[in-house]
């Protein structure tokens, strides 16, 4: 019987073997060469690629990268009556994610996930009123289930499909391994998530961000004083991988569809009571007295 | 109702008409005249044929050969096959049972020859008992069955018809015992001797006529049967992606794609389990097929052994052909990339969840909220594949249901409006506070009222009509905003009931 001769490497060539294998399959990873499914697989090229708010202020705090594409943002509200308004931020938020210049995919349709609960709390998303915020949800898909597990693996699914270009899912108070799944799925395929959780979700979780909303009353309307104006909320910046937590005052503008800061003393103005039609002569933009002191002076002439 | 060269007749005429008095062939006028609330609609042929065929090929669950018989009858010829069914009264029982289900009104015969049954169902009616609608003739018996029945039973043309009614022939029976050398000496100059002679032959089973069943359309199916039951699942699961494939060359083979699979266990008790898939849009990719049924995999149960598994595909339509190197493409990649495909993630989770599940946002054709866009499922809407193929540029003003760029609105819509209890100013004054699902609000900034009137024509039938409805968009002193109306007005004297305020929407 011939003699194979036993060959064996030493420890060091073992290691720098596996080392280049395993650099080698990353790499490939990245170029796309594995997906099972024979598309065109299009991650970014550049993964810490990120969208980047209009205004300054509120990109500084996120850190180098912006808002990354490829990872999970949590959304919660202040109070449980306060949904709509967190579901307003967050379609702000995806509205910043979906025109980044750096997104793969900006013209797939997104991916909507919701169990039915939520539906029959806050009500289902309504396209005109969508449309208003500048989303289109004519291509969008939708998806009622039942359960909380279920809107998760959902999520999943749609996330390392390559179809979408992005998912909004609504969940309760999802832990750290599910959102570890999450932020897995979205990296492998490059596309981000945000979920709406409940207000009670606190703890650490693999969210690039998480913001907490609470509703504000708005200015007045440029033409008529006495209609609601634009949407305005208190956005809290409470966990920020990579950057540093804050709190702002925004705005959200019809016109140009982006958040826009607001300057807290503006908010002092007098708001008018629908009933009473007396013209308010501090109307918006006017911040040389607020109403606290005003009434105070006038307590004090009074007396 | 028929356009025949005598004007517009009746061509047929169900149970209730029939009682009354109105018959085939007769005027519409006389119809008309006779009940005078009479419901007609026009006769359309090609349809009534079509479905005449569905029902043949339905009908082959009793038996391969079917055919449909004139424009409203079928021959299933059911040689061999009655013994599945426990016998032929069973056999006829279980057929009138099922086109009762169906709706539709039926007369059963039963004879050794195709003419024989013919004459059976159509006109046995009149000579034996009319009441019963299942009609046999006993086996080797057809002659003496048919002898009763009147000679329109032959199917002969209209003069021969006369013809031998003014001779004297009334029954079939008349006929058969006459000789025949008699009836080819009176009938020889008339056309109509040597068929009334081929008939009679056809009849009673001396020279029988050869049956036509129906061709099957295209069958895309395989099948597997094992030696012994199977009731391992993962062995089953290993023999499916060999079906599927099967049925994908065929579906390659004849230039086709089909949007729903059935896989089927034919059980060693006799009993089956059938799976059905549908996909978001026509394809024959065996991977997909394979990706979609292993989801619902564990629906399927082996029982005590499996005997065969069936492959199925249906819905089955046409690839569109290939553009030439002549015509442009019709869909323009966006951006460089690919266009996505999202109906494989759509037909994934289809199938993990549920079919009514996964939604698309679907324009209606009213400017009622809650009509103006409504989610429906996205399998079984072939609207979302072609929306997927042109995109319209977003423009704001489109479409009737848009009020305009100063009609904001919200974001999330409850379904079913919730009542509130508001306190407004009358008569129609906006709200300075409400309460919602227990919690009072206290309003400070409200827009409106945008009046949105009710769609008269839905209304008809209905005992309530639907009422106006006055839309406010209000914020309350928190920052909330909402989206109520009041549905009624105070002034409104028709209106007997008091005007409710509801809450449809919320802004951001």
């Amino acid at each position: 019987m011939p003699q194979i001769p036993r060959h064996k490497p030493s420890p060091p060539a073992c290691l720098n073997a596996l080392r280049t294998t395993l650099a080698e399959t990353q790499a490939q990873h990245r170029m796309g060469a594995l997906t099972h499914s024979g598309m065109h697989a299009d991650i970014p090229s550049n993964i810490s690629a990120g969208a980047h708010f209009p205004s300054t202020d509120m990109d500084k705090a996120l850190g180098q990268h912006g808002l990354s594409l490829s990872s999970v943002h949590e959304v919660l509200p202040q109070t449980p009556l306060d949904h709509t308004a967190a579901m307003g931020f967050m379609l702000a938020l995806l509205k910043v994610l979906t025109t980044s210049p750096h997104h793969p995919r900006p013209a797939a349709p997104v991916m909507h996930i919701a169990p039915r609960h939520a539906t029959q709390e806050c009500g289902r998303p309504y396209g005109p009123g969508l449309r208003g915020m500048g989303l289109n949800t004519d291509h969008w898909v939708f998806a009622q289930l039942h359960k909380p597990t279920d809107v998760l693996n959902a999520a999943e699914e749609a996330l390392r499909s390559h179809a979408v270009a992005a998912v909004i899912a609504h969940t309760t108070e999802p832990d750290f391994t599910a959102t570890r799944r999450l932020s897995l799925a979205a990296q492998a395929t490059g596309t981000p998530i945000v979920l709406l959780c409940s207000h009670r979700q606190s703890g650490a979780t693999a969210a690039q961000t998480r913001w907490r909303i609470a509703p504000e009353p708005s200015a007045p309307h440029i033409e008529v004083p006495q209609s609601p104006g634009a949407p305005r909320w208190r956005a809290t910046l409470t966990r920020a991988r990579g950057g540093h937590p804050n709190s702002w005052l925004v705005e959200y503008d019809h016109e140009t569809h982006a958040l826009r800061l607001v300057d807290p003393l503006a908010r002092r103005s007098v708001v008018p009571h629908p009933w009473k039609n007396h013209t308010n002569p501090n109307a918006a933009g006017n911040t040389q007295h607020p109403p606290k002191r005003a009434a105070k002076r006038a307590a004090k002439r009074a007396s | 109702m028929d356009h025949t060269a005598k004007g517009l007749r009746v061509a047929a005429a169900n149970r209730a008409a029939q009682r009354n008095g109105v018959h085939v062939s007769m005027a519409h006028a006389d119809a008309r005249a006779l009940v005078p609330n009479l419901i007609t609609r026009p006769l359309e042929a090609r349809a009534d044929a079509q479905s005449l065929r569905r029902l043949a090929l339905w009908a082959q669950r009793y038996s391969p050969w079917t055919q449909s018989d004139g424009q409203d009858g079928l021959v299933i010829d059911i040689t061999g096959c009655t013994h599945l069914f426990g016998g032929q009264e069973p056999l006829a029982e279980d057929l009138y049972a099922h086109l009762t289900r169906f709706g539709i009104l039926a007369r059963i015969g039963l004879a050794d020859t195709l003419a024989g049954a013919r004459a059976m169902a159509r006109y046995a009616n009149t000579a034996t008992s009319p009441a019963r609608a299942i009609h046999i003739a006993p086996q080797g018996q057809t002659e003496q069955a048919v002898r009763p029945l009147p000679i329109e039973a032959l199917n002969a043309d209209d003069n021969t018809t006369q013809t031998l009614r003014r001779v004297g022939l009334s029954t079939l029976g008349q006929i058969i015992d006459t000789p025949r050398r008699a009836l080819l000496r009176r009938f020889a100059k008339t056309p109509g001797a040597e068929t009334i002679l081929t008939r009679i032959d056809a009849l009673t089973g001396r020279d029988a006529k050869p049956f036509q069943p129906l061709s099957q359309p295209n069958q895309f199916h395989a099948r597997i049967a094992f030696t012994e039951p199977a009731t391992c699942s993962d062995f089953l699961a290993q023999t499916l992606p060999s079906l599927i494939q099967t049925v994908s060359d065929a579906l390659h083979r004849a230039d086709s794609m089909a949007s729903r699979m059935t896989v089927q266990f034919c059980r060693a008790d006799g009993s089956i389990s059938r799976m059905r898939i549908a996909a978001a849009s026509p394809h024959a990719n065996p991977h997909q097929w394979r990706t979609l049924i292993m989801e619902r995999w564990s629906r399927l149960d082996p029982g005590f052994g499996v005997d065969a598994m069936l492959v199925h595909a249906r819905h089955i339509t046409t690839k569109p052909p290939m553009p030439s190197a002549n015509t442009p493409l019709l869909t323009v990649p966006r951006m460089g990339k690919s266009p996505c495909d999202i109906h494989p993630l759509v037909a994934r989770l289809a199938a993990r969840f549920h079919e009514k599940d996964i939604l698309c946002a679907h324009t209606g054709n009213s400017w009622m909220p809650e009509r103006v866009e409504t989610l429906r499922p996205i399998i079984g809407h072939p609207e979302h594949t072609a929306k997927q193929s042109e995109k319209k540029p977003l423009s704001h003003n489109t479409g009737p249901h848009n009020t305009g760029p100063h009609a904001p609105r919200p974001i999330t819509l409850l379904d079913k409006p919730e009542p509130a209890r508001v306190i407004a100013g009358l008569p129609d004054g906006p709200p300075a506070q409400f309460t919602w699902r227990r919690i009072t609000h206290k309003i400070i900034r409200a827009e409106g009222p945008e009046r949105i009137a009710p769609e008269w024509w839905r209304d008809i039938g209905r005992p309530q009509p639907a009422r106006t409805r006055d839309y406010y968009r209000i914020e309350t002193q928190e920052g909330r905003r909402f989206w109520v109306f009041r549905e009624g007005l105070y002034d409104d004297e028709t209106d007997p009931l008091t005007p409710e305020w509801r809450v449809h929407g919320i802004f951001p």
